[in-house]
């Protein structure tokens, strides 16, 4: 009885292991300096550092023009600084320049000298803790120690190999920037910060995960941004304390509004005029170290449809793209079902002469139509996955070979019927227009659900099917705002940028999901004047 | 969290309305006045919206008065006796009318769509989304039901647009030549397709603003009576009032008669009945919700969502109750009887005691 | 515990649901009925049930192909006393499912429906399964005759048939009208109603003119003349061509686009008289070489009223005096538009109407005349 009850705990609990405790990323400033420079390598060599061999520790004396010497010592890390910089505006400069300094009084009074008279270095700190200066060293920055001080001075010497700025992969667009995030953090938020040049735009920077302690920046613009958002932001992003992030998705799983729904709650992506946009509708944005793409937040359902060229380009366009999206969504998650529901359950829907054929084409087929999709649909997705596996040509090439010659041999051996084939295509292509990537593979999910549900009670299984959808959606919530808004509240002032791609002339408001503070975008004089034709608008 | 969610909007609480009305009464709506006024029956639609009207009317004044939902208000007013008989009447009174639209779906579905599927598949699968909606809570469903209706009754429309083509105008005619003693008849047989207000007495604690309870059961009034008129107006129109009185249900009748345009769709009747699914379903929700809040508030219970497990056995039995279209025509019949004091007595009732006690009671 | 048991009600449900696919039937195990046709046998009738198969019509790719050579149209009958005898007895013989949905034609043989076709239509009629859009025809002879025909025409004989009236280029010598509307006829005229005809003529199937009738039973056919008559009357008549003489043996073809036919009660004693005002549009297709200018075309517009007359005429005459049954609308009409006139004549309307005084005032105005002037 006992190995049984066992079995159903561990098969059924599905109680929630709260990862929320005390935190302990920021560093532990109890343990000081000490005065011994001798002392201070000793513990940084062999302790903090130990079996580190990447970790640099250079020593060196200074003169200054009494002629008096003082031990220093610089630490860094092999490939996380810049030694150009070290070289030319720390060691250079105290090794030649130290001569010109006048006697100290103490090591004190020579430190502050230094520091403030000195260094060429631009960003300069100083610190009396080994938390704060071990931390500083694994950054990327140098430690300056001075023999007799418990002092040592950080300068920021951040220069390690990063990629260069290169169109995002997932999001390119034909008009329009072209540069996307990297890996490193301050870059990103530079090129956020460079499209929106107010001193409004505020960024705080915050430490987390306990090992990794990675740099997030939580970004929002002050004015528009509801404080409510932001505060509830903070508040969650505080409550994280975790092992690592090794990427922003991580982040997104601890703070989102619901761990359950295949659908996300985020949006990613990899262009910063797309998180400017963002931010200046009101949403709050994360950048993560490391992550090549930022989140934004709050978000909703349809959000996850727009591509960024949708507003660089002419709005009739961007208009019907968004419909095809649409039909795209749709095909996607029910052609399979469809497929099933009109041949096996409803044929009289079908026009005569499709249904004569799909007929004849079927026979000799030995499963059913469900089966028949089921299969194709699983290795649809074997494609898939292999295709992203396989490195660059090779994976395209899979891709066309493995439909067509895939499709064909399954044909001619008689496994599915050819209609089945052009279905599956159809599918897959509608996938692939989804802009973002992340909503298609909840959509994947939803195509076989929708088959089960088809094959039980064809057109009446599918109506059940995105009845029950539309209700999960509905239950969504991302930061307060609701997933399927502005649906649920039809408001036609709130739902212009949603049926239609409005001109951006009339876009005078801003989407209501984040609860701006601000809600005009445009002059209100300036647009009634444009609404209503008035030659000198543009004044 | 940020904003007041378990409010809902006046405009969200018209929409659910009308999407509760708009439901079962469709199919049988044309046969139904045709039967009792000939093709006059346009007529009594039109009455019986006026009836409509004055039932949400006083529901209304109640609601906005109170602010509170139906039990609490007897509660309030009438002592603990009354409001137990009132709740279990409604109880029974919303039971008996979700069994009759539960029937009516699984029948149509059986007919048109799915022959062999056991009644009790449609039926259980539906009461599933029901139950499901009222376990996560109001504010979604209601959601839900904004983003699901008006689409669904956008697209029906549409059907029933695309039947014109086969309508011949004067089939209406001779107007107003049936005695006027049977449009009145026929006018209440309207009311069961017409009603859907009295669930506004449930949904009181939830409104964001009362006070527009009279906004929100006038328009809704006025676009549930124009959508029947229009449907049975091009039933009419296309079948002629001889086949209306004639078939179960002529709305589906009359869209098998069409094609849709180019030839795509054969049979555009099953399709409509998908869309018409929807409907079931927010018929239905309205109804559940009405019965979990009556239990919630007789019990003084805090959250209504659990008590939908315990429902969905009871509503699937009441359901099940009338075997064939017969019974459910019978008991559609009674239902017909109930919605008296369901929509019009008791909250007149209520209404009256509430003046009663503000003019006479303690301040 | 509470998420055990949340979790395995959960699967039970699941359970039960996933029982069956209880409709799925694949669209390879189904027949698609495209025609039904029924002749009288002794006192039951015979069903007769064409559907194509499919694996010799489109030659089948996915599972090893078909084979050419044998009948692409199966035929299938049996006796029974209404439809749907006729399927369940059918079932025993047919491997596959039938189904309805695509049936295009249902053929009545004469002597059938000279019989009585009350209980027919009522079987049709009740049966959810019957296409209300596919054309209710009376066929001159045997139904079976007419279902039969192996046409090189169209591959589907529930093709040929319905493209026969659907897709006619003249329209206006026929009747063409669907299930639906042959039996809201049938209902609002108690019994009485105009319907397609269809015929054999060596290879190939004829529809033209009609058949009226009357009380459930077939009265009589129409010729394509009277057919055509009537259906100018009734406001049918689009996309007629017709000829007329001109006198002098010379002749002109021309085609009727539209036509408007307003009846206007003009005296009510024993039995109602209308006039019928009629108004059509027309072009001419084939006329001999003449100079036409607008004096010339109004003498042709003329003519052609005149000749209108005689066609409508001779439709009304059959239908009053052969028939006597109202098939013409004028019950309709009164019944409408003048609910008091139509007050004294409804009791009796079938002795009344064949009494009935119709005038015909038809306006003609030509509006193509053709490459030649």
């Amino acid at each position: 009885m006992r190995p049984l009850k066992k079995l159903f705990k561990t098969l059924f609990n599905t109680e929630k292991t709260e990862i929320y405790h005390k935190k302990d990323i920021y560093p532990d400033t109890s343990r000081k300096l000490n005065k011994d420079i001798k002392e201070n390598l000793k513990i940084l060599s062999e302790e903090y550092f130990i079996d580190c061999d990447d970790v640099i520790l250079r020593e060196f004396d200074v003169m200054d023009a009494s002629g008096k010497r003082h031990r220093m010592a610089v630490v860094w890390i092999d490939g996380l600084v810049d030694k150009q910089l070290i070289q030319d505006h720390v060691i250079k400069a105290l090794l030649i320049f130290g001569r010109e300094m006048p006697p100290a009084a103490g090591a004190d009074r020579f430190l502050l000298l230094i520091k403030e008279s000195f260094l060429t270095a631009a960003d300069l700190k100083e610190s009396d803790n080994f938390g704060e200066a071990v931390l500083a060293v694994l950054s990327g920055d140098t430690l300056l120690l001075l023999d007799g001080v418990g002092k040592t001075l950080i300068i920021s010497s951040r220069g390690w190999e990063k990629r260069s700025i290169q169109e995002p992969s997932t999001e390119a667009v034909i008009h329009g920037p072209k540069d996307g995030f990297t890996e490193t953090f301050r870059i990103n938020v530079a090129q956020v910060r460079r499209r929106i040049k107010d001193p409004n735009l505020k960024i705080k920077t915050i430490r987390l995960g306990r090992h990794t302690r990675t740099d997030v920046a939580v970004m929002y613009i002050k004015g528009i941004a509801n404080p409510k958002v932001v505060e509830e932001f903070l508040k969650r992003l505080d409550k994280v304390d975790v092992e690592s992030i090794m990427d922003a998705g991580y982040l997104e799983q601890y703070i989102e509004d619901s761990w359950a729904s295949p659908f996300p709650l985020f949006r990613r992506t990899e262009r910063p005029d797309v998180v400017s946009a963002a931010l200046l509708e009101g949403c709050v944005a994360l950048i993560c170290d490391n992550t090549p793409y930022a989140l934004i937040a709050p978000v909703t359902f349809w959000s996850l449809f727009h591509s960024a060229e949708d507003f660089y380009e002419r709005w009739h366009i961007a208009t019907l793209v968004r419909y095809l999206r649409f039909l795209a969504v749709f095909t996607a998650t029910s052609a399979p079902a469809l497929y099933v529901a009109f041949v096996s359950f409803h044929p009289g829907l079908l026009p005569t002469d499709l249904a004569l054929s799909i007929g004849a084409s079927r026979e000799g087929v030995p499963f059913s139509s469900s089966i028949e999709a089921l299969i194709m649909m699983t290795a649809l997705e074997l494609l898939r996955e292999a295709g992203v596996r396989l490195p660059g040509p090779i994976g395209q090439t899979i891709g066309i070979v493995g439909g067509l010659v895939v499709g064909e041999a399954a044909v001619r051996a008689g496994i599915v019927s050819p209609i089945m084939v052009i279905v599956i295509a159809v599918n897959a292509i509608s996938s692939f227009a989804i802009p973002s990537y992340s909503v298609a593979i909840g959509f994947r999910l939803l195509t076989f659900i929708f088959l089960a549900l088809s094959s039980l009670a064809g057109l009446y299984g599918i109506a059940i099917g995105y009845i029950w959808f539309v209700l999960y959606l509905c239950t969504l919530k991302s930061f307060g705002a609701n997933y399927l808004d502005p649906f649920v509240n039809l408001d036609p002032e709130k739902m212009e940028d949603l049926m239609v791609r409005y001109p951006l002339r009339f876009m005078s408001k801003r989407p209501d999901f984040t609860h701006p503070l601000d809600e005009t975008t445009i002059n209100k004089e300036l647009l009634s004047k444009i609404q209503s034709g008035d030659e000198d608008a543009d004044g | 969290m940020l904003m007041d969610n378990d409010k809902i909007s006046t405009r969200q609480a018209i929409v659910f309305l009308i999407s509760i009305a708009i439901g079962a009464g469709i199919l049988s709506l044309p046969r139904q006045v045709d039967e009792m006024a000939g093709q006059d029956g346009w007529i009594s639609i039109i009455l019986g919206g006026i009836i409509t009207l004055i039932g949400g009317l006083i529901v209304a004044a109640l609601v906005a008065r109170q602010k509170e939902d139906a039990v609490k208000i007897s509660e309030k007013l009438a002592g603990r006796f009354i409001t137990w008989v009132i709740g279990v009447f409604y109880i029974i009174y919303f039971l008996m009318i979700s069994a009759v639209v539960n029937q009516t779906s699984a029948e149509v579905i059986n007919q048109f769509l799915l022959e062999h599927t056991p009644k009790g598949f449609t039926i259980f699968s539906i009461l599933l989304l029901g139950f499901y909606a009222v376990r996560v809570g109001i504010e979604p469903a209601v959601r839900t039901v904004m983003v699901l209706f008006p689409s669904a009754m956008f697209v029906f429309a549409l059907i029933i647009f695309t039947c014109l083509s086969k309508a011949k105008i004067d089939e209406i005619l001779p107007v107003m030549t049936t005695p006027f003693k049977n449009i009145f008849f026929a006018s209440q047989q309207t009311l069961f397709a017409l009603e859907g207000f009295e669930v506004l007495l449930f949904l009181a604690p939830y409104l964001r603003k009362p006070e527009k309870a009279k906004i929100i059961v006038t328009l809704y009034t006025a676009v549930t009576t124009l959508f029947y008129l229009f449907i049975t107006v091009v039933t009419f129109m296309v079948l002629g009032k001889n086949e209306t009185k004639f078939f179960v249900w002529p709305v589906f009748m009359m869209i098998r008669g069409i094609t849709a345009p180019g030839e795509v769709f054969e049979r555009l009747d099953a399709f409509a009945i998908t869309i018409w699914v929807v409907q079931i379903f927010t018929t239905l929700v309205g109804y559940y919700f009405s019965t979990a809040i009556i239990v919630k508030s007789l019990f003084n219970l805090k959250e209504e969502s659990y008590l939908s497990a315990v429902f969905l056995p009871l509503f699937y039995f009441a359901a099940n109750l009338p075997n064939n279209f017969a019974e459910n025509k019978d008991l559609a019949g009674y239902v017909n009887y109930l919605i008296y004091p369901a929509a019009f007595f008791i909250p007149a009732f209520l209404l009256l005691l509430s003046f009663l006690k503000k003019a006479g009671g303690k301040s | 515990m509470k998420s055990f048991l949340k979790i395995s009600s959960i699967l039970l449900i699941l359970l039960v649901l996933l029982t069956g696919c209880w409709d799925m039937v694949d669209i390879d195990r189904r027949i698609f009925i495209g025609n039904v046709g029924v002749d009288k046998a002794d006192d039951k009738y015979l069903f007769i049930f064409t559907y194509p198969i499919v694996r010799k019509l489109v030659g089948g790719e996915g599972g090893g192909g078909g084979g050419g050579g044998g009948k692409s149209i199966y035929t299938i009958k049996t006796e029974a006393r209404s439809f749907s005898e006729a399927v369940s007895l059918i079932a025993h013989r047919t491997s596959r499912r039938i189904y309805f949905d695509h049936s295009r034609n249902i053929i009545l043989g004469e002597d059938a429906a000279r019989s009585g076709l009350k209980e027919l239509m009522e079987s049709f009629e009740t049966n959810t399964q019957t296409n209300r859009r596919s054309f209710f025809i009376i066929a001159r002879g045997k139904a079976e005759e007419i279902l039969g025909q192996e046409s090189d025409q169209e591959v589907l004989l529930a093709y040929y048939i319905e493209s026969l009236f659907k897709d006619s280029q003249n329209k206006g010598d026929l009747i063409i009208k669907d299930f639906s509307q042959v039996m809201e006829q049938i209902h609002s005229l108690k019994g009485n109603a105009l319907m397609p005809a269809i015929v054999k003529t060596g290879k190939e199937l004829d529809v033209h003119g009609g058949a009226v009738i009357k009380n459930y039973r077939l009265a009589g056919f129409l010729d394509p003349e009277e057919a055509r008559g009537i259906n100018i009357l009734r406001g049918e008549a689009d996309q007629t061509i017709t000829a007329f003489d001109l006198g002098d043996k010379k002749m002109v073809v021309c085609e009727i686009n539209r036509v408007d036919s307003k009846p206007v009660l003009v005296k009510s004693d024993e039995a109602p008289v209308l006039r019928y005002d009629i108004e059509i549009a027309a072009s001419l297709k084939e006329a001999p070489i003449m100079k036409i200018d607008s004096k010339v075309l109004k003498e042709l517009e003329e003519t052609f009223a005149s000749e209108i007359i005689k066609q409508v005429e001779k439709g009304i005459e059959k239908v009053q005096k052969d028939y006597r049954v109202d098939v013409l609308g004028v019950g309709e009409y009164l019944y409408k538009y003048k609910p008091r006139v139509w007050k004294k004549y409804e009791k009796d309307w079938e002795n009344i109407f064949p009494d009935a005084k119709i005038i015909i005032n038809p306006k003609v105005k030509f509006i193509n005349l053709g490459p030649v002037i």
